[in-house]
């Protein structure tokens, strides 16, 4: 029996854990940056003060980073509410979580609770913890050095004396030489051209402007020294000179990339992309094994205007589309794809032209399909609202095909992942790597589920998360205080 | 067919996108147009001075001009790709306080076949130099100065695309059909403006020229008092429906439906309305014409321009709807000249008092037309 409570719980849980998949604060085709960050601030303080304990466990089901580290925030920032018995989960699952997250967001996390002024004891243990177990941190100490310093004085933490005296003391002595071999290759880099090389990408291109290398001579040298995504970043402006290890990319980005290319581009290196996308899908499928679609497969795939997102998202919404295009095809089912404004070679992608996803849809279903898969922003406009009385026209009709709305957008005005249809709840996706962790917490979105099942899933996926936390803590301290 | 009246002959509409307060309508030709086409000439002056005729001249803050391109029937005009390099007709001319550039007419024949004017200007210029030249007799209640100069200058308020509320937001979501040449704005539910271009590649190219078009004192007001529109939504009627076929035509019906409300119901203040035209240029077959609806006071009442065919096709128009104000003004001046500047005779068609008729002058801002001593009379009493 589920009472009411439980009913709006769960909705509550479902909408929040649905927006922190798809928004990261940033701006959207039809929302500004400060109207994505202000619904989602609300969203969560509600939750947060609400339901704590659900709250504290998303951590573990894989939402995005964004909303990661706005979840610790709010935690840390309000560690009195917490109930003393749920007091020692909540700091491990906010430790887990922050070592799961790439560093920068971490740094600029602790940065965040200095200006708030969040100083408590659990969050200055929180920031020494941090500190103590980084792998390697003179590394941090250079690429992040100034918000490195502001953590340290946030959370009174002194390190070893020369980490401190790198952090804290400016400029260099010629003649005194770091023992580490990492800090001492930055110190002899700004003496010397050729140590340049040695140190990591990032760090290096400044050196190399303060030197004067210039920059075609400079990309060539360092190139083992890059990271994918660096690589993936600049292949447009080295000229094709940087090569890139498919096996690395992620299926979303790669097809960011293939889509901020010119046709012209795109045609001449079509072998090459097809290559790196296969390799990219390849890996998402393996991870989808659980998933089995049978019979007829078709995807209705948004690409008009509206999927060209933002100056900060460009075409990321599209670009969702192409990859679950991608992921569908090399499923390996009778699978058909029906974009809204369709173009002779799928490889010249582009946004174009009005939303009308009623007309694919019917043209999916006339081909006879089983399963319709829609990935769309929802902002149907030919004409407005129309999908919501065809497809309960559809089951009127007897229509039995299985749909499944995957929404890149969150609509912050209405504080959620817009649906098509009140009977079709939308599921918020950023890339399609998410998906398996999307289709796990699935059944909750729709209904199908009770409160208390959900809850059983959130703490499973908490106890497999703090698992690997303990695994990880059991090796020593690194740093010494 | 009557070419008296307005119409989208040749277009047909397709279901409206709403963002905020500013509904817009897509329009789509049925037929493409291959002869014809309008490229953007971007104006860098922060003046442009147009001598209409050799006393005559018209100032404003012009944007950008149009420059029409047309080929002999049956032939197609060149694809335009970016701006084009032409020299500049008219005078140029650099203060300290800004840039200024003397144009020589409205319209004006820049090439063999190719026609450059002021989109909107051309209209405003039109109605501004409404009746200009003065009463047609020397009736002893006007001022000497009305005698002999006429009106002697006039000027109107108009508010730029940008300044709307939400206008902006709005055109940048707007997703542009495949084939449209035109659209219609509504603000807050009432007509605006509408937009038609020959090609669907035009409408592509000139999309953010609306924002810089100009648009009336009301549209402003409703703009920034009305920031939701109400959603008008036709659903597909799906009842009864048996198979996928009847979805399908459904969904067709709800479109054909949305279409014909749009022309029929909700511009039904403009389309279908008398006009008074007056022939700018005659490029080929085609004619270029500007416009003003039959100053009804019950209606709202647009003024405009537009490129037709000889069949009466539409390739090119733009509205602008008047203000109360202005519509009255409009008025005053053609009942006047419909009069020939009797006043008492005025009053009566009017139905006004000629007391009422000299304040009217006043309110207008028509006062120095008249002698000081009738003012001043109108206000005793």
């Amino acid at each position: 029996m589920t009472t009411f409570e439980q009913t709006i719980t769960r909705e509550d849980l479902a909408l929040f854990v649905n927006a922190c998949f798809v928004s990261t604060g940033q701006k959207e085709f039809y929302s500004s940056a400060a109207e994505q960050s202000l619904s989602l601030e609300f969203l969560h303080s509600y939750i947060c003060t609400h339901y704590r304990r659900l709250y504290t466990r998303t951590l573990a089901v894989g939402v995005n980073h964004y909303a990661r580290i706005e979840i610790v925030r709010h935690l840390l920032s309000s560690g009195k509410l917490c109930p003393a018995d749920f007091r020692a989960e909540e700091g491990q699952l906010i430790r887990a979580a922050l070592r799961s997250l790439p560093p920068q967001r971490v740094w600029k996390l602790f940065e965040r609770l200095r200006k708030d002024g969040v100083n408590n004891r659990r969050t200055r243990a929180t920031v020494r913890e941090y500190i103590l177990k980084h792998k390697e941190l003179p590394f941090q100490a250079i690429k992040y050095r100034h918000k490195l310093r502001s953590s340290l004085m946030h959370a009174h933490l002194h390190l070893d004396e020369e980490l401190s005296s790198f952090l804290f003391e400016s400029g260099f002595k010629k003649s005194v030489k770091f023992e580490n071999p990492l800090l001492e290759t930055f110190r002899a880099a700004h003496y010397s051209m050729e140590k340049v090389y040695e140190l990591p990408y990032s760090i290096a291109e400044g050196l190399a402007a303060k030197h004067n290398i210039p920059r075609e001579r400079f990309l060539k040298r360092i190139e083992p020294r890059m990271t994918e995504r660096e690589k993936l970043r600049l292949q447009s402006s080295s000229g094709g000179k940087i090569a890139l290890d498919p096996a690395k990319l992620e299926l979303t980005e790669l097809c960011v990339y293939l889509l901020s290319l010119t046709f012209d581009e795109r045609i001449k290196d079509r072998v090459q992309l097809e290559g790196w996308l296969e390799v990219a899908t390849r890996k998402v499928v393996r991870s989808l094994e659980g998933l089995k679609l049978e019979g007829k497969v078709a995807a209705v795939l948004d690409n008009s205007f509206s999927s060209s997102g933002s100056s900060e998202k460009k075409n990321r919404p599209l670009a969702l589309a192409y990859s679950i295009h991608r992921l569908l095809k090399g499923v390996g089912a009778d699978y058909q794809a029906f974009w809204t404004a369709p173009m002779p070679d799928e490889l010249l992608l582009h946004a174009k032209g009005q939303s009308n996803l009623s007309e694919r849809f019917l043209d999916a279903l006339d081909w006879g399909a089983e399963t319709v898969i829609i990935v769309s922003d929802a902002a149907e406009n030919d004409p407005s609202s129309a999908f919501k009385a065809i497809l309960r026209g559809y089951r009127q009709i007897g229509g039995k095909a299985a749909v499944l709305h995957l929404n890149p957008f969150f609509d912050s005005q209405n504080l959620k992942v817009a649906s098509l249809s009140p009977d079709l709840p939308a599921l918020g996706l950023r890339s399609s790597e998410d998906l398996p962790a999307l289709l796990g917490f699935a059944p909750f979105f729709s209904g199908e589920s009770t409160l208390p099942e959900l809850e059983d899933y959130l703490g499973a996926r908490a106890g497999r998360l703090l698992e690997t936390l303990a695994r990880d803590l059991t090796e020593e301290p690194q740093w010494i205080l | 067919m009557d070419f008296m009246t307005l119409s989208l002959t040749g277009l047909t509409a397709a279901p409206a996108q709403v963002c905020g307060g500013i509904r817009l309508v897509p329009l789509l030709r049925d037929k493409p147009c291959m002869d014809v086409r309008l490229e953007r000439q971007p104006f860098e002056a922060d003046l442009t001075v147009v001598q209409t005729s050799k006393k005559m001249a018209y100032w404003a803050f012009v944007p950008h001009g149009l420059v029409l391109h047309w080929a002999d029937s049956g032939e197609e005009v060149e694809a335009i790709q970016g701006s084009q390099l032409r020299r500049a007709d008219g005078k140029k001319a650099k203060f300290t306080w800004g840039k200024v550039q003397l144009l020589h007419r409205m319209a004006k024949r820049v090439d063999k076949k190719a026609l450059r004017f002021l989109p909107l200007h051309t209209t405003l210029e039109g109605f501004l130099a409404l009746h200009f030249g003065g009463p047609s007799l020397k009736w002893p209640e006007y001022s000497g100065f009305t005698l002999s100069h006429g009106l002697g200058s006039r000027s109107e308020w108009v508010h730029p695309g940008g300044s709307l509320y939400g206008f902006e937001g709005a055109l940048r979501t707007f997703e542009i059909h495949t084939g449209q040449v035109g659209v219609m704005i509504y603000v807050a539910g009432v007509l605006a403006s509408i937009s038609v271009f020959p090609s669907a590649q035009d409408y592509r190219r000139l999309h953010s020229t609306l924002l810089e078009d100009v648009y009336g004192e009301l549209i402003w007001q409703y703009a920034l008092m009305h920031p939701e529109a109400q959603r008008l939504e036709n659903a597909p009627r799906v009842e009864g429906a048996k198979t996928l076929a009847d979805l399908r035509g459904a969904l067709y019906q709800a479109r054909a439906e949305e279409a014909q409300f749009s022309l029929e119901v909700m511009s039904g203040d403009l389309i279908g309305r008398d006009l008074r035209l007056e022939t700018v240029y005659s490029p080929g077959d085609l004619r270029l014409e500007r416009f003003l609806t039959d100053l009804n006071p019950n209606l709202p009442n647009h003024i405009g321009e537009r490129l037709t065919r000889a069949d009466g096709e539409v390739l090119y128009l733009k509205t602008f709807l008047l203000s109360k104000v202005q519509l009255r003004r409009a008025r005053l001046l053609s009942s006047l000249a419909a009069q020939d500047w009797h006043l008492e005779s005025t009053a009566t068609t009017l139905k006004l008092s000629l007391q009422q008729l000299v304040l009217e002058f006043e309110t207008l801002g028509f006062g120095y037309l008249l002698k000081p001593h009738l003012l001043e009379a109108a206000h005793r009493r």
